[in-house]
């Protein structure tokens, strides 16, 4: 982390941030990521965000666990230890349909869960660096990335264009550092 | 500002066509000598089934202001209208009853309570503390009037907040939902009791009550769903967008999954355990009501959950228009697989008698629902969340 690869703009409204972003992306620029402590409502359509894959990802997950499941009772009761329930055939399937689903919705949602953390670089032993700590309280953060048509000059007026507080990230984490430390001392 | 809804003459010709043709169809079974317990079964059927409707949206109302729900606030004009039909059907029944009770309900064959005669029925005479005349009558009495009270008194507040932009009709609403909502509760149940599962007095099944909460919310959802896009095709309510026809689609897809888990509760208990008293059930259906069952299945969750699956589904009118079309056909089909074995036994028809009273039942709701929906505002004033309403977004 030597170099500066991101500018921010700091918000302290998410109705100011949704006009600042609709107003930079009207002008063509790219915003790479925005930060939020909550969700806000029409950010998607604001960032122009497509669909993601978490469907496709909940579908195949949950048909893993669904088959394996089955799998396993089919096992059970019909190879391994047949018994005679009632009269019931050995893979008796409307008795499978109770904990299939249960199956199916334990394995989507731990498994979205664990791969959601992945991809948030969020599992422990990662070392994080947060932006800002006032990330997860009450501000908002707009993310631009530096590039060679797009320097750190250009994208600050383009942020201090649209009313944002520009973050500077390195100082502020040596001060909230400091903050702590001398808390902590 | 204001925005009034007017009948147009389309839909009141259509309407009244429909009722015509009814009629007409019911005139041709008359003629032709239909069976007086198969007219009679077809009556219950359809006021049952328009008045859980009409049940479903005061339900609707109800739980949507006690959980502060601000979405459905432009639906609202919609949901009253609905729900201000309630006393027809509900008088309808009652005189249903009186008349024809023998026609429908088994267990009011008083031969049936005699001890020591060829008739007695001792399981029935089991349940005569609940299944007798009096009490029936009491109940239904209750119902029709704590509902129709209760939509009349949220329409009747709603109306007032128009004028009077203090705090207190949306109290008083606040008041009237949750006494509804103490009532439904149990309500729903007993009604489902009453009049659907007492067809088949010796069959009993505990989450009965529920499994027709289900399909009537699921029904009433799609028909608010219908309404709003028949008003919205034709200009009105401008203000209520996509965002929150998506609710209304995830509703639709929530509940049908909702009313499949209960049908598959209450079949698999019953397929598991084996009990010849509650089997029979099944028996009979599937024995002779073997298509309508397997379709009730197919339409009313495979349709709705594979087709309702999608974001871009949910957000599509034309779609939805479908599925919602769908979901109210197959419910009706739903509610006649569970009416009609109890009365008509292996010998049923869906003949014109039939779709011709679905049809006057159809062209009568539509009739009063939107002559209802005409003599207000098609959007409430003065309502805390109205403006969460318009700004809503999914």
């Amino acid at each position: 982390m030597t170099e500066n690869k991101f500018v921010y703009g700091e918000y302290d409204d998410e109705h100011i941030l949704l006009d600042a972003i609709r107003k930079i992306r009207k002008d063509g620029t790219d915003i790479s990521e925005v930060y939020s402590p909550f969700a806000v409502h029409g950010m998607e359509d604001a960032l122009g965000l497509r669909m993601t894959r978490i469907p496709i990802a909940a579908f195949l997950l949950g048909m893993t666990g669904g088959i394996c499941m089955f799998a396993f009772m089919a096992w059970i009761f019909g190879i391994n230890w047949p018994i005679n329930i009632g009269g019931k055939p050995f893979i008796p399937l409307p008795a499978f349909v109770p904990p299939l689903f249960e199956f199916t919705v334990l394995t989507t949602g731990v498994s979205l869960f664990v791969l959601l953390f992945h991809t948030c670089k969020l599992l422990p032993s990662v070392d994080v660096h947060p932006i800002s700590t006032d990330l997860t309280d009450d501000k908002f953060v707009i993310e631009m990335k530096i590039t060679k048509e797009m320097t750190i000059q250009k994208i600050e007026t383009i942020l201090k264009g649209v009313g944002a507080n520009i973050l500077k990230t390195k100082k502020d984490k040596k001060t909230k550092e400091e903050e702590t430390k001398e808390l902590e001392a | 500002m204001e925005e009034r809804y007017t009948m147009n003459s389309g839909l009141r010709n259509t309407a009244m066509g429909l009722m015509l043709v009814g009629v007409v169809f019911f005139v041709i079974n008359l003629v032709t000598g239909a069976e007086a317990h198969r007219i009679w079964a077809n009556f219950l059927l359809n006021n049952v089934y328009f008045m859980l409707i009409s049940l479903g949206a005061i339900f609707f109302m109800a739980s949507h202001r006690l959980s502060n729900a601000g979405w459905h606030i432009g639906i609202h004009r919609i949901l009253e209208s609905m729900g201000s039909i309630i006393w027809w059907p509900g008088i309808l029944l009652i005189i249903t009853f009186i008349i024809a009770r023998e026609d429908i309900f088994h267990w009011t064959d008083q031969a049936l309570y005699i001890e020591g005669t060829e008739d007695y029925d001792k399981i029935i005479a089991h349940k005569a503390p609940y299944l007798n005349n009096i009490f029936f009558l009491m109940r239904m009495a209750a119902y029709v009037l704590v509902w129709g009270l209760a939509a009349y008194m949220l329409r009747k507040w709603s109306l007032r907040a128009d004028s009077d932009p203090s705090i207190k009709p949306f109290r008083r609403m606040n008041t009237i939902s949750g006494i509804f909502i103490v009532f439904f509760a149990v309500s729903t149940s007993t009604f489902a009791w009453d009049w659907i599962m007492s067809t088949d007095a010796h069959w009993f099944s505990t989450l009965f009550g529920w499994y027709v909460f289900a399909s009537f919310w699921v029904t009433a959802i799609a028909t608010v769903t219908l309404i709003l896009l028949y008003l919205k095709k034709l200009g009105y309510l401008k203000s209520v967008n996509i965002n929150h026809l998506h609710d209304l689609g995830k509703y639709m897809f929530a509940f049908t999954i909702m009313w499949t888990y209960l049908w598959f509760s209450q079949y698999m208990l019953i397929w598991y355990a084996n009990m010849p008293e509650e089997t029979y059930y099944y028996v009979q259906r599937i024995e002779h009501y073997k298509f309508l069952f397997f379709a009730n299945l197919i339409i009313n969750f495979c349709i709705p959950f594979f087709g309702l699956m999608s974001r871009d589904a949910k957000r599509n009118p034309k779609f939805l228009v479908v599925i919602a079309l769908v979901i109210v056909c197959g419910h009706w089909i739903d509610f006649f697989v569970m009416i009609m074995p109890g009365i008509m036994g292996s010998d049923w028809h869906v003949g014109l008698l039939e779709i011709g009273m679905a049809l006057t039942f159809a062209g009568a709701f539509i009739l009063i629902v939107f002559r209802t929906l005409s003599k207000a505002p098609l959007m409430m004033r003065n309502h805390p969340y109205l403006n969460e309403s318009m700004t809503y977004n999914t």
